[in-house]
């Protein structure tokens, strides 16, 4: 923890009420940040912030308009962390067309029409900022049974990018974390059947899952000044797994 | 074509689906894999002259309409009873800076460079797998999989997008004796737009690639030289990617 690092910055985090999302935006609090957290699940962004009363949460879907809104009514914000994202796991044979869609709008198109937003706003204003996208390993390989996952996770690698690219002249940062096997409820259901869960994390160089606190420490360092030159990085987190 | 492939045998006795190929890249590696001695079915949304003297069947279809998949399909094996090979080439792209890169233009991007290739892959792997056949499929991809251009997000994020299904294809359907492969093209001569010397002072190789260079890339993964292949990408780019 970096206390007070983010002290008068506003930071807006999406998917807050699971997983890495919920680290990083409590993570944001506990720095001094003033969080905006967007999610679905009410009662888990009422458990994320819980300990910070200072924090203000909307409870809608990122896909929509209402999140579009939500952002605009939060007003100037310095960090925007585009962290929702679901998983449907199908052989590619079966693949359904909705579940292929469903992801790639909530995985990829929201990121954009947020970023896209953010960037608006910022230019308008001629203020800088930063955006951490949440990517993931499977942004340099595939995973079984992950069609749709593994093509929003590699489409956001490039959005990273070329955001990254196109907005570096307005002082706009973007950057990315790419986790590998986090211990979120996207995965629970594979890591209770301990056979399974040992044969994952043998996979591992660090020989463990990693934790949501361990990417919001990765995610938090992007959106900070620390990371004042870095833009278009993405930061793999995965406990060595790539070197596999 | 070059004079390896002028015997015209590295893909005899095959058939292949290329889309988009009115012009430009399409349109070249339809000609390409007829030259290497394939059937081709050649779909495209507008008109398509092609070479009399090739065995190119002209297809006209949409990609992104629901019924795309089955149409296509049921074309190739009505003009030549077998499909071996698809070469997903339709793209397009629309110039915006993020700001103002509209929703419609994602959505637009996103179902005819994604979600096209996406149902078209995966009928034609349904049917490969129904009748234990094996097959290949070549993505068009982008040096922009990897590096980024101005002023154009969604067309980045569509490319890098058509990567990741070309691994995940790859893996899962190896087994099955399916390849799946990308080919990443430089900056390419397509004619539409005069080289200016800016455009080639980056390139390592001094100058554009030509539709025909690709064609030749997309030749050889389909062909058995690159049979140990899949779920990689063949960049064409006089070398680009190294500055």
């Amino acid at each position: 923890m970096t206390a007070g690092r983010f002290l008068g910055r506003r930071v807006v985090v999406t998917g807050a009420g699971s997983g890495i999302a919920r680290a990083t935006a409590r993570r944001f609090c506990a720095e001094g940040a003033t969080v905006l957290g967007i999610d679905r699940d009410r009662s888990g962004l009422q458990e994320t912030f819980a300990a910070y009363p200072g924090a203000s949460f909307t409870d809608v879907d990122v896909r929509s308009d209402d999140a579009l809104a939500a952002l605009d009514r939060f007003g100037p914000a310095d960090v925007l962390v585009n962290a929702a994202g679901i998983l449907r796991r199908t052989g590619i044979l079966e693949h359904s067309l909705t579940d292929w869609q469903d992801t790639l709008d909530v995985n990829l198109k929201a990121p954009f029409r947020l970023s896209r937003q953010f960037a608006r706003d910022h230019v308008a204003r001629q203020v800088g900022g930063a955006i951490v996208n949440v990517c993931s390993i499977e942004s340099f390989n595939a995973g079984y049974g992950h069609a749709a996952y593994t093509v929003s996770k590699t489409a956001i690698l490039m959005l990273t990018r070329a955001l990254a690219y196109d907005l570096a002249p307005h002082a706009i940062r973007v950057t990315g974390v790419a986790p590998g096997m986090t211990e979120t409820a996207m995965n629970a259901d594979i890591r209770a059947d301990p056979s399974n869960a040992k044969r994952l994390t043998k996979l591992v160089p660090l020989k463990r899952f990693g934790k949501p606190e361990e990417i919001a420490a990765g995610i938090c360092f992007l959106a900070s000044d620390d990371a004042a030159y870095a833009t278009g990085t993405v930061i793999l987190i995965d406990g060595g797994w790539h070197l596999d | 074509m070059t004079d390896a492939f002028s015997a015209g045998t590295l893909l005899a006795g095959r058939t292949a689906i290329v889309t988009g190929t009115s012009r430009g890249i399409g349109r070249a590696v339809a000609s390409g894999i007829a030259a290497a001695g394939a059937n081709v079915l050649a779909v495209s949304r507008g008109e398509a002259a092609h070479d009399p003297r090739d065995a190119i069947r002209p297809f006209r279809c949409d990609v992104r309409v629901p019924e795309a998949p089955e149409m296509i399909l049921d074309a190739a094996l009505s003009a030549f009873g077998r499909v071996d090979a698809l070469v997903n080439n339709a793209g397009i792209i629309r110039f915006a800076t993020p700001m103002e890169q509209t929703d419609e233009e994602w959505d637009e991007i996103m179902a005819t460079n994604l979600t096209a290739p996406f149902r078209l892959s995966q009928r034609l792997a349904n049917h490969w797998a129904s009748h234990e056949q094996p097959g290949v499929i070549v993505n068009l991809c982008s040096v922009e999989s990897e590096v980024a251009f101005h002023d154009q997000p969604a067309y980045a994020a569509s490319k890098g997008g058509l990567l990741g299904l070309t691994r995940a294809m790859a893996r899962e359907l190896a087994p099955l004796r399916i390849r799946v492969l990308a080919i990443g093209p430089g900056v390419i001569d397509t004619g539409m737009t005069p080289a200016r010397p800016e455009d080639t002072e980056r390139i390592p190789m001094h100058r554009l690639g030509t539709p025909e260079e690709v064609a030749d890339g997309v030749v050889l993964l389909l062909s058995d030289l690159a049979r140990y292949a899949t779920g990689s990408i063949f960049y064409v780019d006089g070398g680009y990617l190294t500055q």
